[in-house]
């Protein structure tokens, strides 16, 4: 995202806040193929991530006014919503909490890491983003990476990773704490 | 409940990265309601991690899905507010097809007089009265710096309002959207109104310019409540 992009989707935004539906449509064009590929990925079913990114566009709908407070970028706004509801989605407590749908999400989870991130991360901040996960063991990166990328919970990443529990939690929290000082130290921290 | 900052980064993390059972993240979610420090340590989080969600490739989703989402947000939109039938029985419209004649030249002159403006401006509203008598120049720089962050107000004609009232700009970012205040505006010929943060995001975009006539002060209900006494429809210049 440059400055231009981003000044653009947040003038969106703000037209939202005054109940432009036109600024909405706009809003989506530009927005929903980004937004509805990482719902599918958490979700992993199109019926799912269609639910949830209606339920998020009517989200940012109703609180584009509260946009201006988050003082974060659009895009980063945004992948907040659309992340939420998906996991909230899938995480819901359910009637017939079988293994089915667990069993089915599982076997859909790509086995390899996700290709070289410098690759499919573009843009500054997420270029120190880049070189700071490169910076991790490589399982604390593994699983941080299907975590946020593919919503994978404590239990999910230990089953997928044949470990227990407790040496996954401890990977993403090591993890996270050392991406947040490399992070500080390169200047991005994002905030 | 009162949170460490340690705790709380460690929540925010992990509520982040999305790792918790429903129950813990519900749990968060519902903390954070009252917790500002939370809130912006989730917000720290996820600028940092957003990028990540780069490596989901983008898919188009079935039409199906905005045609879901307009049914939803339809009637919920400003068709019934008396504040817009104002503005349309202004026939505002028929100024989106051009400026007049007269309009151009009178702009075109105007801005050739004009001393060397630093920064150069990006989009003008002339505003007329009712028999499309042009009274005020608004004129705005691009909203690329906060020191840029003003209108520069011109008025054409002498004119002032009723004792005891005051005269109020508002942007219309469409024809038949609210109106946004950018506040009450003097008597001198020549005034630099500034912007809020909010409506310099927004004035890049917007359609026309009102100025209403309000109780000294400007419009107590934040919407006009008063007569439009001048109005046009935004240009860009630069």
């Amino acid at each position: 995202m440059t400055p231009e992009q981003n000044a653009a989707l947040a003038a969106l935004l703000a037209r939202c806040a005054l109940r432009d539906q036109r600024a909405l449509a706009d809003l989506y064009r530009q927005t929903s193929s980004k937004l509805f590929g990482v719902s599918l990925r958490i979700c992993r079913r199109e019926d799912w991530a269609e639910d949830v990114l209606q339920e998020s566009f009517v989200n940012i709908w109703k609180h584009a006014g509260d946009y201006a407070a988050a003082k974060s970028a659009p895009m980063t706004w945004m992948t907040a919503i659309v992340r939420n509801r998906s996991l909230d989605w899938l995480r819901r407590p359910r009637e017939q909490d079988g293994g089915e749908d667990f069993e089915a999400r599982a076997a859909a989870i790509p086995a390899d890491e996700p290709g070289p991130l410098a690759q499919t991360l573009a843009g500054e901040d997420a270029r120190a983003l880049a070189t700071c996960m490169e910076g991790l063991d490589s399982k604390q990166r593994q699983s941080i990476t299907l975590a946020f990328v593919s919503g994978l919970s404590h239990a999910e990443l230990a089953a997928q990773l044949r470990e227990p529990l407790g040496t996954v939690k401890t990977w993403i929290r090591r993890g996270l704490l050392r991406l947040k000082a490399c992070l500080e130290q390169a200047g991005t921290t994002g905030a | 409940m009162k949170l460490s900052a340690d705790a709380r980064n460690r929540l925010a993390a992990e509520y982040v990265v999305g790792t918790q059972t429903h129950r813990v993240r519900a749990r968060i979610a519902w903390l954070a309601r009252g917790d500002v420090a939370l809130r912006a340590a989730i917000a720290t989080w996820n600028a940092m991690l957003t990028p990540l969600a780069a490596a989901a490739p983008e898919v188009t989703p079935p039409a199906r899905v905005w045609r879901a989402i307009e049914a939803r947000i339809a009637g919920r939109v400003f068709g019934s507010r008396p504040a817009v039938s104002v503005w349309e029985r202004l026939g505002l419209w028929r100024f989106a097809a051009g400026l007049s004649a007269a309009c151009a030249v009178l702009l075109a002159v105007y801005i050739q007089q004009m001393p060397a403006p630093a920064p150069a401006m990006s989009s003008v509203a002339v505003l007329s009265d009712d028999k499309q008598q042009p009274a005020l120049v608004i004129m705005w720089p691009p909203q690329t710096k906060p020191q840029n962050r003003h209108v520069m107000v011109r008025a054409l004609t002498q004119t002032a309002p009723p004792e005891g009232k005051s005269y109020e700009l508002w942007m219309l970012p469409t024809p038949t959207s609210k109106p946004v205040s950018l506040g009450v505006i003097g008597r001198d010929a020549r005034q630099v109104i500034e912007l809020t943060a909010a409506a310099s995001i927004m004035i890049p975009g917007i359609w026309g310019m009102a100025i209403t006539v309000e109780p000294a002060g400007g419009s107590p209900t934040g919407q006009p409540t008063g007569p439009v006494i001048y109005s046009g429809p935004c240009v860009k210049i630069g």
